[in-house]
C-alpha cells in the first residue's frame, strides 16, 4: 500500500519529487582542509604568499578543468577509440595533477617559513594523505570558488558555445 | 529490462552534461576574470538539467570520481 502511494506521488508531482531528490542528494558542499577564505586571510599583505596562493587556484582550476573533462571521457561508449583517447588524456591530467600538488607543497612551505599556518598540509601529505587527498583538495577548493562567482544572468551573452 | 537501459543511458547523458557544464564554467570565467557569463549553450544546459547553476555544481562535487 505505502509502496503504490509513492509510485503514484511520483507519477503525479514528477517535478516535486526530483527536486526534493536533488536537495537531499546534495545537501551541502564539501569543504576542503582549509578553505580559500583562510588561505587568503593567511597570505593578504606578502606579495610573495599571495602570488603563491594566486597559482595554487589557477592549478587546482585546471586540474577539474581536467577531471570534469575526463568524467566526460567516462561517459562515452566504450569503443577502443575511446579507450585510446581516454589514455591519451590520462597521461594529460596526470602532469596538471602534479602541477597542483607541487603548487600546493610551494604554498605550505612558504606559509611555514613565514612563521604561518601550514600545518594543514600535514593531512594532505602525511600518513593518511595521497595523491587523492590533493585531488580532493582542488576539487573542493575550486567548486567553492564556482558557487561563489558571480553569476551574470542578464550580461551580454557570447555567441560561442563558451 | 528495456527500462532498465535507457534510464542507464539517460543517468549517463545527465552526467555527462554535469561535467560539460563544469569546464564550460571554468574557461568562462577564465575568460571573463572571475565573472561567469553564462552562454546559451550553457543556459540550455541548466534548463535540460532542470537545475541552477549552483545545483550543477553541488551535483558535480558530490558525484565526481578521480
Amino acid at each position: 500500500m505505502f509502496k503504490e502511494s509513492n509510485m503514484n506521488l511520483k507519477e503525479t508531482y514528477p517535478e516535486t519529487v526530483r527536486e526534493l531528490k536533488d536537495n537531499f542528494s546534495n545537501p551541502e558542499l564539501p569543504k576542503p582542509v582549509i578553505e580559500l577564505s583562510e588561505l587568503e586571510k593567511l597570505c593578504e599583505g606578502d606579495l610573495i604568499l599571495e602570488g603563491l596562493l594566486s597559482e595554487v587556484v589557477d592549478y587546482c582550476e585546471r586540474y577539474t578543468e581536467t577531471v570534469a573533462q575526463y568524467q566526460e571521457f567516462d561517459s562515452r561508449e566504450n569503443t577502443r577509440e575511446n579507450q585510446e583517447e581516454k589514455a591519451k588524456f590520462d597521461k594529460e591530467k596526470r602532469v596538471v595533477h602534479n602541477a597542483t600538488i607541487d603548487s600546493i607543497n610551494i604554498l605550505a612551505r612558504a606559509l611555514i617559513k613565514s612563521g604561518k599556518n601550514g600545518q594543514w598540509i600535514e593531512s594532505l601529505h602525511g600518513s593518511t594523505g595521497s595523491r587523492a587527498t590533493y585531488a580532493t583538495f582542488a576539487l573542493r577548493t575550486t567548486y567553492q570558488r564556482l558557487i561563489e562567482m558571480e553569476v551574470l544572468e542578464n550580461g551580454k551573452e557570447d555567441n560561442g558555445q563558451i | 529490462m528495456e527500462k532498465k537501459i535507457t534510464d542507464k543511458s539517460e543517468q549517463q547523458e545527465r552526467r555527462r552534461l554535469i561535467f560539460e557544464y563544469v569546464r564550460l564554467v571554468i574557461v568562462n570565467a577564465r575568460k571573463n576574470l572571475g565573472v561567469i557569463k553564462p552562454s546559451q549553450y550553457m543556459k540550455d544546459i541548466q534548463k535540460k538539467l532542470g537545475l541552477s547553476h549552483e545545483k550543477i555544481i553541488l551535483e558535480a562535487a558530490n558525484n565526481v570520481t578521480m
